[in-house]
């Protein structure tokens, strides 16, 4: 992986480098110039070793969590490269005519399926083969056929057939069989053939079995020679098709196509991995070579004149080009100026990342001109495969950790506030110690000092720790994740980049160091006098807005005096302290409420001005507890009871916050305000501010809910006392259970939401309105058709009477877009061309039609006798709402919404990447969301086979049949017919039932894995249980000595701990599962606005097991520190001090 | 002396700390009795046995040999919860650093002890509230222990120890804590409360003064006693015997009949055997 939220990996390790040194570099001159505080700082950690490891495991969440999302995201992106270099062997780039150009780097479309002459082939090798960056050049044909193997009766609709030289470059390497044995292809007799592994494995095949393959239709004998090993021209890996090698020209007479190829593969210089490095130049080359000169010249003329040159530089503004693209977009601009045609000119022109950008133009008087030009500069397309494999496994790869942080960042809240408490601990721990060193001269900043070196070390040891964990849990969800691919082909190979252990560690380790700095500076301000005689510190009166300034006041009269002594580095740096002393007085007004409005206000603005809606709704929160603490301020100035206004100030913020974030999602559009753009990052958001304002409502007031508890459980014998124990504490430590508290509800909040999202979002298959009705579908090669499909399965009387409709379609690359769309170019697409049977047959039951239409019938019958109208997936639609976390379709139909019922009929326009001819539609309906669960069946843009017609375009004959069975025919049964009836055909049969299980069940057992990912945070809530409970034994035992001897029973003082815990786990849960529940509510109302189908679904069954294993843990991880309290000496404990 | 005039009786009792290598013997063959309603000081310099001697009267902390027989009953046979069970009902304690629970305010901390005991809530609250007035300090049931000077939480913790009306108050380094004046006042209202209450007070001080208070010192020296104090302090021969009440027996209610709820200790309804 080499990206990571857009930055390059090697730039963020050097960062995260860099700042971790420098954190070590200041910590070591201040460990240098203090080495007593050192020593101080450092003897408390071998002192309680079972406290410092519970320290360590607190601290090394974040870096747990951090380390398995790159562990997963590695290991993702690791086995796409390692898939796709032995997939492609040394091939690095492929020449294929335009009308056969596809864009994935494996079997079919490694070579597409359309014929040009050879001497392609020779052109590149003759004139860049030598002396250049490229070792190997060669012509090949690549089909898809179908086989029979006589000898074990296995059967294989689609196999790739490859048809290379018998003699060709060194750079592809040689041919090595199972047994290690070198071959040639010229050793081939006329019917002898090659396997990789892939296809000797899928057949049972062995060398010598007797074969027959289906060459356009044609039966064509052939025996197995031998089955070659993995490597160079031989695809092996999980996701490398099955493949039979033959000689070309063997396979140019079987094709009827002599002097021909589909193909050019080209070796770059290097070995597998190492050719992609020159694919930049070598791309360059070939496009240079193969372009068209005038054309090249045309282009340069248009791109020349004055107002398209200034629109070329416009366009290098444009925020929507990559950096790469505008780099060759300027070198673009200088070359169109130069005399003649360059090279790297030709190159450029031929470049379809520069065309695309350059199709943006909106001049109109050249768009057209520049447009054709740019269309026949090449009939060629030069396709980067590997380095675009490597591309895409870096981008997968970086999509999945950045998935797993993002949704990880739950834990890490969590587990910041968990480093806090720790610090708030061993704080509580070492008061009176710490009392006494600051009533004999230590300072406060000599106090933080002493816990960052502390800190520190156990910073080190936890990210250490973290690290190693990570790799653990992240390699655990690849073997979860390598079960969901186990059908696919796609091996999942464990890999861990150091690069980003260093990044997970150094990130790990300043997140905790961060907030170590901010735990020491808060615990250093302590009251000298409570602190040595260890009593609760008492209720700060508040310090009053001139008492916060008073210091910095006094630095500035300070600075004033030094400046009249001329000292101007005491000047400078009183200065500075005033600087940082103000900083710190204007704490004083964020808990008084006006710098939150302050801060509040401008955000807001910001929101509705970009549209954005996390500055807007971060605004409105800072603004509603601005207003509360407002208030607050006033009744502490009214002189009323400090204790009552602050049960008032801090309810009213935290009613507030959860009142306003549980609002409808439509609450603020329904008010008038304009709808605005909002991404996954809302989802932390909500989940933190609920949570913040639901602990804030429940800390100042669960003590009356708990007075009237307790006047029901006072009548029950020794509950009574128990209970009054159990929750006098935690009640009296507000900061400790409010932390506690926040952790546990965060954590169950988000498995909540995710829960019954995903619960909600599972919908069973629909065949009309997900598939149009058809039980059954079978691909076909295009080159392969099935003639009269319904006659032949009438005629044959294995499948009379099982069928009772069927359709073709025919799938062709178009580009797309809309006319009138700003920077309208064509974004690749497909089309599915109906054949009128289809049309007649289909039930699809669209999600909503143009106006006009009154029934689904209708636009299907439509596009049957009306060319130029067309039916779209909603892909190509605009959603008013979207949690999508990945990218949809390029290009978005403007003029409606998905969620409108129905709408005016939308212009757009499809040009044939086959023929380059445009064809206008009209899109009249729109599919359901839920039919792109199988998109590999309904994806792409609808049409008749009447509208290529109309257009004078070339056929496309059908290369997807669907089918449906006649009334209580057997589905699989009557697939197994079908493939076995076309087998000659290379049909390849699919039930669609079974494969869109298949596709939902991947789906979701990814979504599960997520949950369990997230449930990662239920150990920062339980381990701050017991991180409490242990504590609490400690700090409380002499107590438990009195408890002991006024006559509580082992029983009942083990019983006031685990009711404790009990009363933060539970108080945890209940606010985590009813905000979830709430906010999953608000989430699932509004996608169902979209998914008709789509309704709240709360699957009870898997909350009550999160929340017993939750219950379960934190009783369990409680019940050592409640059973060691329990067996407290007391005469012991009364002795402890 | 009548054997069922004692209500504290410990013979032969052993008690060995052993701290790593280090094997010390606390009590050695302690010998030892109290007559009902006595007010007895052990005494003795710092780490003589004092405190582990009231440790193992009191069922505190176990014992390595000997026996301690509370009115008759020997602890030696009881299990873990049956002398807790006992000190809930028939023992009250006072410690040197008043052992209050912080979160708790005065009146809740003198009624814990009721609650335990199964006291309806709103009774212990009534008795609680009484007792602190007992000791001087009404108006001040709301305050938590951090709001009371040193004197304050050592009287919140004699009510404590007196609410539950127990036939023995155990009192470790009572006024250790205090200053002169303070600790005078605790002592006045100790003793007060022991002729009052008719209460056993088995107190351990180093303070001579402090023990000078009570019917007979008892000093010690390495575990062992050196004087039982038969034939001295201010009260004489009181506290080696008394009226020979006995004890009744554990978890008999009869002896918590509530004193603090207006009849004196002598009307308990306790007959003297």
């Amino acid at each position: 992986m080499n990206t990571l939220f857009g930055a390059p990996m090697g730039d963020i390790m050097r960062a995260m480098l860099v700042a971790f040194m420098l954190i070590t570099a200041v910590v070591a001159t201040l460990a240098l110039r203090n080495p007593l505080l050192v020593k101080l700082g450092l003897r408390n950690i071998p002192r309680r070793r079972a406290q410092t490891i519970l320290i360590i495991v607190g601290l090394m969440l974040s870096t747990v969590i951090i380390t398995s999302a790159f562990g997963t995201g590695d290991t993702v992106s690791y086995s796409i490269r390692s898939s796709s270099v032995d997939t492609l062997g040394a091939v690095d780039e492929t020449v294929t005519n335009n009308a056969g150009a596809g864009n994935s780097f494996t079997g079919r479309a490694r070579g597409g399926d359309a014929f040009f002459p050879a001497s392609t082939a020779d052109l590149i090798q003759s004139r860049l083969g030598v002396g250049h960056d490229i070792d190997g050049v060669l012509g090949a044909i690549v089909q898809t056929v179908p086989l029979v193997d006589l000898t074990t009766g296995q059967t294989k609709a689609r196999m790739v057939l490859t048809g290379i030289p018998a003699i060709y470059s060194p750079g592809f390497g040689t041919l090595i069989t199972i047994a290690g044995e070198r071959v040639t292809l010229g050793q081939l007799g006329s019917h002898e053939v090659y396997f990789n592994q892939k296809a000797a494995a899928a057949l049972d095949a062995h060398a010598g079995d007797s074969l027959r393959l289906f060459v356009g239709g044609q039966p064509v004998p052939a025996v197995l020679r031998a089955v070659l090993r993995s490597g160079d021209l031989v695809p092996g890996g999980g996701s490398a098709d099955p493949e039979i090698l033959v000689p070309l020209d063997r396979l140019q007479a079987l094709t009827g196509q002599p002097g021909k190829v589909t193909v050019v593969l080209i070796s770059n210089r290097g070995d597998t991995l190492g050719g992609a490095a020159l694919t930049a130049t070598v791309t360059d080359q070939i496009r240079a070579l193969l372009a068209n000169p005038a054309q090249v010249r045309a282009a340069q003329a248009i791109l020349r004149a004055s107002g398209t040159s200034a629109e070329l530089g416009t366009l290098q503004q444009s925020p929507t080009i990559g950096a790469a693209t505008k780099r060759k977009l300027r070198e673009l601009q200088a070359q169109v100026r130069l005399p003649g045609q360059s090279a790297r000119l030709e190159g450029l022109l031929s470049d379809p990342a520069v065309i695309v950008a350059l199709k943006t133009i909106k001049a109109p008087a050249v768009t057209a001109s520049l447009g054709d030009a740019l269309a026949g500069i090449s009939a060629y397309s030069v396709l980067t495969v590997k380095q675009d494999a490597l591309d895409t496994a870096d981008v997968v790869g970086s999509l999945f950790t950045t998935l797993f942080i993002v949704f990880g960042l739950f834990t890490i809240a969590a587990g910041i506030m968990l480093i806090f408490l720790i610090f708030a601990m061993l704080a509580a721990e070492r008061r009176p110690e710490m009392g006494m060193a600051r009533a004999v001269g230590t300072k406060r900043r000599q106090l933080i000092e002493q816990f960052l070196f502390e800190g520190y070390i156990y910073d080190l040891g936890a990210a250490l720790v973290g690290v190693a964990l990570g790799i653990v849990i992240g390699l655990g969800m690849v073997a979860v994740m390598a079960s969901l691919f186990g059908t696919s082909g796609f091996v999942l190979q464990r890999h861990v980049e150091p690069r980003s252990l260093v990044v997970a560690f150094c990130l790990g380790a300043l997140i905790t160091f961060l907030t170590v700095v901010v735990s020491s500076w808060r615990v250093s301000r302590l009251n000298i006098v409570a602190a040595i005689r260890n009593m609760p510190e008492e209720g700060k009166a508040g310090e009053g807005v001139a008492g916060a300034f008073a210091r910095p006041l006094a630095d500035l009269r300070q600075a004033g005096q030094r400046a009249r002594h001329l000292r101007l580095w005491g000047t400078f740096t009183a200065l500075l302290a005033a600087l940082w002393h103000t900083a710190g007085a204007l704490r004083v007004f964020i808990v008084r409420g006006p710098l939150l409005l302050l801060l509040g206000l401008p955000l807001l603005a910001l929101g509705l001005s970009s549209r954005q809606e996390f500055p807007f709704v971060l605004g409105s929160s800072l603004i509603l507890v601005g207003l509360a603490m407002l208030a607050r301020w006033i009744l502490l100035a009214l002189h009323i009871r400090r204790g009552r206004c602050d049960r008032l100030g801090y309810s009213l913020a935290g009613i507030a916050l959860v009142a306003y974030w549980l609002l409808p999602f439509d609450a603020l559009q329904r008010a008038g305000l304009p709808k605005m753009a909002s991404g996954m990052e809302m989802f932390f958001l909500s989940g933190m501010m609920l949570v913040l304002g639901a602990v804030w409502a429940v800390m100042f007031n669960v003590d009356l809910l708990l007075g009237a508890l307790m006047g029901v459980a006072g009548k029950l014998g020794h509950l009574g006392p128990m209970l009054k124990m159990a929750v006098t504490y935690p009640l009296q430590a507000k900061m400790r259970t409010g932390l506690t508290l926040a952790m546990f509800s965060l954590v169950i909040f988000t498995l909540m939401v995710m829960s019954v999202i995903l619960a909600s979002v599972e919908v069973a298959l629909d065949l009309n309105r997900d598939v149009g009705g058809y039980q059954a579908y079978g691909t076909t090669s295009a080159l392969n058709p099935i003639r009269d499909l319904a006659g032949r399965i009438r005629a044959n009387p294995g499948l009379r009477g099982r069928v009772a409709a069927v359709g073709g379609i025919g799938r062709i690359p178009v580009g797309l877009r809309q006319p009138g769309q700003p920077g309208a170019g064509w974004q690749d697409y497909r089309a599915n061309v109906l054949d009128p049977a289809y049309l007649t047959s289909t039930r699809f039951a669209l999600h909503s039609r143009a106006i006009g239409f009154t029934s689904d019938r209708q636009v299907w019958e439509t596009l049957r006798t009306h060319p130029g109208y067309a039916v779209v997936d909603s892909s190509l639609v605009r959603f008013k709402t979207s949690y999508n976390f990945g990218t949809t379709s390029a290009l978005q139909l403007q003029g409606f919404y998905y969620e409108d019922a129905s709408f005016t009929p939308a212009r757009m326009e499809t040009r044939d990447a086959r023929t380059g001819r445009a064809i206008p539609l009209t899109v009249i309906g729109v599919l359901d969301q839920y039919s792109l669960y199988l998109a590999g069946l309904t994806a792409g843009v609808y049409t008749g086979a009447n509208t290529l017609a109309a257009t004078h375009d070339a056929p496309a004959p059908p290369d997807l049949y669907v089918f449906r069975t006649a009334s209580g025919q057997d589905v699989h049964r009557t697939a197994l017919a079908l493939g076995k009836a076309f087998l000659a055909n290379g049909l390849d049969m699919h039930e669609t039932r079974a494969d869109h299980d298949d596709a939902q069940g991947a789906s979701i057992a990814f979504d599960n894995l997520l949950v369990a990912f997230m449930g990662l945070g239920l150990v920062v809530g339980i381990a701050a249980l017991g991180l409490i409970a242990t504590r609490s034994v400690v700090e409380r035992r002499q107590q438990i000595g009195m408890l002991r001897a006024i006559g509580f029973q082992r029983g009942m003082v083990r019983g006031i701990f685990l009711l404790e815990s009990s009363f933060v786990a539970i108080l945890g849960t209940a606010l985590g599962v009813v905000l979830g529940l709430v906010l999953a509510r608000n989430i699932v109302i509004d996608l169902s606005k979209s998914s008709p189908g789509m309704h709240l679904t709360v699957p009870w069954v898997q909350i009550g097991l999160i929340v017993l294993i939750a219950y379960v843990a934190t009783l369990l991880t409680t019940y050592l520190p409640a059973w060691q309290a329990s067996r407290v000496y007391p005469a012991e404990a009364l002795r402890y001090e | 002396m009548a054997q069922q005039d004692l209500i504290i009786e410990a013979t032969g009792l052993r008690k060995v700390y052993i701290t790593g290598q280090v094997r010390v013997e606390a009590l050695r063959d302690i010998d030892f009795a109290v007559a009902r309603g006595a007010m007895v000081a052990i005494m003795g310099p710092s780490g003589c046995g004092k405190t582990t001697l009231l440790n193992c009267l009191s069922g505190l902390d176990d014992f390595d040999a000997g026996d301690v027989r509370i009115a008759g009953t020997s602890l030696r046979d009881m299990s873990d919860n049956r002398k807790t069970e006992y000190r809930a009902r028939q023992m009250g304690f006072i410690f040197q650093v008043y052992n209050l629970l912080p979160v708790l305010s005065a009146v809740e901390n003198v009624e814990l002890p009721l609650l335990v005991s199964g006291v309806k809530p709103g009774e212990a609250r009534t008795r609680a509230n009484a007792a602190l007035e007992l000791v001087g300090l009404p108006g001040k049931n709301k305050s938590r222990p951090a709001q009371l000077s040193g004197g304050q939480r050592q009287r919140v913790t004699i009510a404590r120890s007196l609410v539950n009306h127990p036939a023995i108050v155990w009192a470790d380094e009572p006024t250790g804590a205090l200053d002169s004046e303070a600790a005078t006042g605790i002592m006045d209202l100790m003793c007060r409360l022991n002729k009052e209450q008719g209460q056993t007070v088995v107190l351990v001080t180093h303070a001579l003064e402090v023990g000078q208070r009570a019917d007979r010192i008892v000093r010690m020296r390495d575990g062992r006693i050196e004087d039982a104090g038969l034939g001295q302090g201010a009260r004489g021969m009181g506290g080696m015997l008394s009226a020979g009440r006995a004890l009744p027996p554990p978890g008999s209610l009869d002896s918590t009949h509530a004193v603090l709820a207006g009849a004196g200790p002598r009307a308990s309804g306790r007959a003297p055997s």
